[in-house]
């Protein structure tokens, strides 16, 4: 089995919200480059989408960058949630859950949803 | 597939390789039969223990990774060693991460184990069931709460860090406030730091769980004795508090599997 390759993107949606997504396997090897990410989107002062639908794995130190993006989001008044469809990887959903990441992130279970709680959070 | 005994693999610690141990460990997993969520859960915690390594273990250079996994019984053990200055607190890395590493391995393995200590490595050893309750589905998140994270470690510098951390993510998973997180760390920092002289065979034993947003920590089995000296002697410096002020429910149980100190945690309901 080879390991799934892992990307980073960025899609822009429109001038006030971004879509980063986050494919393949993801852990403090790539950390840095979403770290990356989340610093140019917070510079354009735009609101962030995560979206982990075709992540197949992500580690606690991504996890952490989701925390960090949604406080620095929240500090310069701009939203963030992070998307979750159903039938994201086994293993996301698994640490998503036993961490409680739902209490602090808002997390939903599709890209529109999520950008609606971004936007929301925005206003 | 029969027949498969183990793996022992070593590679150097860098944070590329643990992608390759967490791939090879998932194999071996599946070809003894591990169901996916548990090869799932099983790939978070082998990742988690080894991120440790490449964090806090070496200095400088890329140090070795050892790792060993076989069938025991019913379960895959899986042992992660280095040969570091192993865990230490490091109140300036800012790194979230390692809040949430080791609690993640307490609540996805069915046991886990962390020995060793300044000059002599470190040696994370994890448990995960097999085949958990034949073609039942793998534990929900609630099951898993239930079960609460069972800790074992060498008395001295490793049980501050170690337990300040679970006691973290179960406050987090309680949706405790920055300041009641807070108060649950200063609380276990305070027992750690009194708790030399107070477990037996030099082994630190606590328990944490999480239930309605109650976080419970049971600490021992501890000396005869051991429960009322903390209660009695213990003062936090920081805030000039005693634990009674800071937890909601704090006392000493005596039972058939010895002494333990009792604590119970909560966010206070908001008052406007």
């Amino acid at each position: 089995v080879i390991a799934p390759s892992s990307r980073i993107g960025v899609e822009r949606v429109d001038s006030v919200l971004a879509v980063i997504e986050v494919e393949g396997e993801h852990d403090l090897n790539t950390a840095a480059v979403f770290r990356e990410t989340l610093t140019d989107l917070l510079g354009e002062k735009v609101s962030i989408v995560v979206d982990l639908g075709h992540a197949s794995f992500v580690d606690s130190s991504i996890l952490a960058l989701l925390l960090e993006g949604h406080r620095e989001c929240g500090e310069a008044g701009l939203g963030f949630a992070v998307s979750v469809p159903d039938d994201a990887a086994v293993g996301v959903r698994r640490v998503i859950e036993v961490t409680g990441l739902k209490g602090a992130i808002a997390i939903r279970r599709s890209r529109d949803q999520a950008a609606e709680a971004a936007r929301v959070e925005a206003s | 597939v029969t027949g498969v005994r183990g793996l022992e693999l070593g590679l150097p610690a860098s944070a590329e390789n643990v992608a390759v141990v967490r791939h090879a460990v998932a194999g071996l997993a599946e070809a003894m039969g591990m169901d996916p969520p548990g090869v799932a859960d099983l790939k978070t915690i082998v990742t988690e223990a080894c991120m440790n390594v490449v964090i806090h273990a070496y200095e400088d250079d890329d140090g070795p990774l050892s790792i060993e996994a076989h069938r025991d019984g019913e379960e895959l053990e899986v042992i992660v060693r280095d040969q570091g200055a192993g865990i230490r607190p490091r109140a300036d890395t800012g790194r979230q991460s390692l809040r949430l590493g080791l609690p993640l391995i307490a609540a996805l393995s069915s046991g886990f184990a962390i020995s060793g200590g300044p000059g002599r490595g470190t040696e994370v050893t994890m448990r995960m069931e097999l085949s958990p309750n034949g073609d039942e589905p793998a534990a929900t998140a609630a099951q898993l709460d239930a079960a609460g994270a069972v800790v074992a470690m060498p008395t001295g510098e490793l049980v501050a860090p170690v337990l300040a951390r679970i006691i973290s993510i179960y406050a987090v998973r309680a949706n405790f406030s920055v300041d009641r997180l807070s108060d649950a760390v200063l609380l276990c920092d305070a027992i750690s730091a009194h708790a030399d002289d107070h477990f037996p065979e030099e082994t630190a034993r606590v328990f944490v769980d999480e239930q309605d947003g109650t976080v419970m920590v049971r600490v021992g089995p501890l000396v005869p004795g051991a429960g009322d000296r903390l209660l009695g002697g213990m003062r936090i410096p920081e805030i000039d508090a005693s634990l009674e002020r800071l937890a909601d429910e704090i006392h000493v149980e005596r039972g058939d599997d010895g002494e333990h100190l009792v604590i119970r945690i909560k966010q206070p309901a908001f008052s406007d």
